[in-house]
């Protein structure tokens, strides 16, 4: 009987090749499991997970960070459980989603300075025979401190809109309580004065409903001009003579230049562009000081010409140099094109503001009007830019902090 | 004749409550910011003071805290007039005048002038007795 070494030789390359086999899977798991806490550790996502027993399997940095705990240090439930303290409370929740089997994710919940929506999974294993089972939960904080912010400023924008609408709506409605009292003799100057406040309320609460819409068709790609041939002279000179009286009485001086280049007639919407200088100069007179000054500049720029010479030549002093890249975009325009650009000595913007004036949900701080009935929506800015932007032109704003602002717009002369 | 002190940037509600008073028990001044009314104060006596919060320059609690300063010891009734909206800012202005004569608010918008003077009319009478 000679078969025993065969089957000693046979069995040991079974057992061998056996060997190899599970090696060969558990490196392939462990890689796998490499790969997953790998993915897992670079996400900007806090992730936990426990087993059973609330003991901590895996935490990435971005976790760690949230609780504030060193990235070497090891971390157990009760970091995040202290941490947390009643915002969230953990343990319940990860019970519950493992008994459950259910997910569950939360509202908005501040840590800190910051605002996250925290999710939490049961986490499904597979049995030795092949069942399904639970075999801890992970928990995943989703930074959403961003949205929160856009949020708030939404929520700012709107109540900002209803309180310019109900304060003029007020307005009329008191007055026509008290025109329908009979208790109360008005003389005939208070009666016309009275007619005069409606009038200018409800004018207000129109044109704000106006630009709302304005904006909105702006916002949705559908906003259209009507280009036909007209004279700019003519309607930036009209535009200086109506805002006379309210500079006047804001005691600011208003005046317009012209260079003599600027073309008789040229292709654009003129009740657009109306709107826009209305916008623009009511602005300047609004932000700036008693014995200040705003001037209105409109010149041909020709292709090639330095524009800030063209624009001094015109008698305009720069509160500020124009940007390099709108310097170096206009420089390198192989077309003339008109420009326009209003002046005032005022108050000036931020320079953190300048980037988002143009943006819906910007207004400047109330507080920094000059007059008194200088509350905006900023909707003005919005609707100008979608203006320019359709003529194909360009908008902008140089500025300088208590020196003055001058905002500026150019149109293609076809 | 009672003597009333407006102090509110609100062209309209200044103007509606100063026709709706009956002219021969009001007589009213109307201020536009809380620094106005700190210069009223200085030439005349009012038996009541109307403050509203929100106004430019000067608004409602800073006017009460000048008055503090300026006037120890002095006491007018006032209501604080405000929005709907800002009942937060009601509960601060009144707390930080209690101890100079804020007596209540009223809301401008939702109450009509009848309510608002009758509001007037009973601060006035707990304050004379």
């Amino acid at each position: 009987m000679n078969i025993s070494p065969l089957v000693y030789l046979i069995s040991f390359l079974f057992f061998v090749f056996l060997a190899v086999f599970f090696i060969l899977q558990t490196r392939k798991r462990e890689k796998k499991v490499d790969q997953f806490n790998e993915m897992l550790g670079s996400m900007s996502d806090g992730v936990l997970v426990v087993d059973l027993k609330n003991r901590i399997r895996f935490v990435n940095i971005a976790a760690k960070r949230i609780v504030h705990l060193p990235e070497k240090k090891e971390a157990t439930i009760f970091d995040f459980v202290s941490y947390l303290g009643n915002n969230f409370n953990i343990i319940d929740r990860l019970h519950e989603a493992i008994s459950s089997k259910k997910e569950y994710s939360s509202e908005h919940i501040q840590l800190g300075d910051k605002f996250f929506q925290i999710f939490v999974f049961p986490v499904q294993g597979v049995s030795f025979l092949g069942h399904d089972i639970v075999t801890g939960g992970m928990v995943v904080f989703h930074n959403i401190t961003s949205e929160v912010a856009v949020e708030t400023l939404r929520k700012d924008f709107t109540s900002m809109l209803i309180h310019e609408l109900r304060s003029p709506l007020d307005g009329i409605k008191k007055i026509t309580e008290l025109l329908n009292n009979k208790n109360i003799k008005l003389e005939q100057k208070n009666y016309e004065d009275y007619v005069e406040l409606i009038h200018k309320n409800s004018s207000s609460m129109l044109e704000l409903v106006s630009d709302i819409l304005d904006v909105d068709k702006i916002e949705a790609g559908k906003f259209t001009i009507t280009k036909q041939e007209a004279d700019i002279r003519k309607v930036v000179f009209d535009r200086v003579e109506f805002y006379q009286t309210i500079a006047k009485d804001a005691g600011v001086s208003l005046s317009a230049a012209f260079s003599e280049n600027v073309p008789k007639n040229m292709m654009f919407d003129p009740d657009a562009i109306e709107h826009v200088l209305s916008n623009l100069i009511s602005n300047a007179i609004k932000y700036t000081n008693k014995n200040g000054e705003v001037k209105v500049f409109t010149f041909l720029h020709e292709a090639g010409a330095n524009i800030e010479e063209e624009a001094e030549r015109l008698g305009y002093k720069s509160v500020n140099t124009f940007p390099e890249k709108v310097v170096q975009v206009l420089l390198h325009e192989k077309e003339s094109f008109l420009v326009i650009m209003v002046a005032d000595t005022g108050i000036g913007i931020k320079q953190d503001d300048i980037r988002s004036i143009f943006s819906k949900f910007k207004q400047l701080n109330n507080k920094d009007a000059v007059s008194k009935k200088s509350r905006g929506t900023g909707l003005g800015l919005v609707i100008a830019k979608g203006v320019v932007n359709e003529h194909k032109g360009e908008i902008g704003v140089l500025s300088k902090e208590r020196e003055g602002s001058t905002f500026f717009f150019t149109l293609p002369l076809v | 004749m009672k003597k009333v002190l407006i102090i509110d940037d609100n062209e309209i509600f200044a103007k509606t409550l100063i026709d709706s008073l009956p002219k021969e028990e009001y007589v009213a001044t109307h201020a536009w910011n809380g620094a106005e009314g700190l210069d009223e104060l200085k030439k005349d006596k009012p038996d009541i003071i109307i403050l509203d919060l929100m106004m430019p320059k000067m608004g409602g609690l800073q006017f009460l805290e000048a008055f503090k300063k300026e006037n120890p010891g002095r006491k007018i009734p006032i209501l604080i007039s405000s929005e709907l909206s800002s009942t937060k800012d009601i509960s601060e202005a009144v707390s930080a005048g209690i101890d100079i004569g804020v007596r209540g608010y009223i809301i401008k918008s939702t109450q009509n002038m009848d309510m608002i003077i009758r509001t007037m009319d009973s601060t006035l009478k707990e304050s004379t007795v």
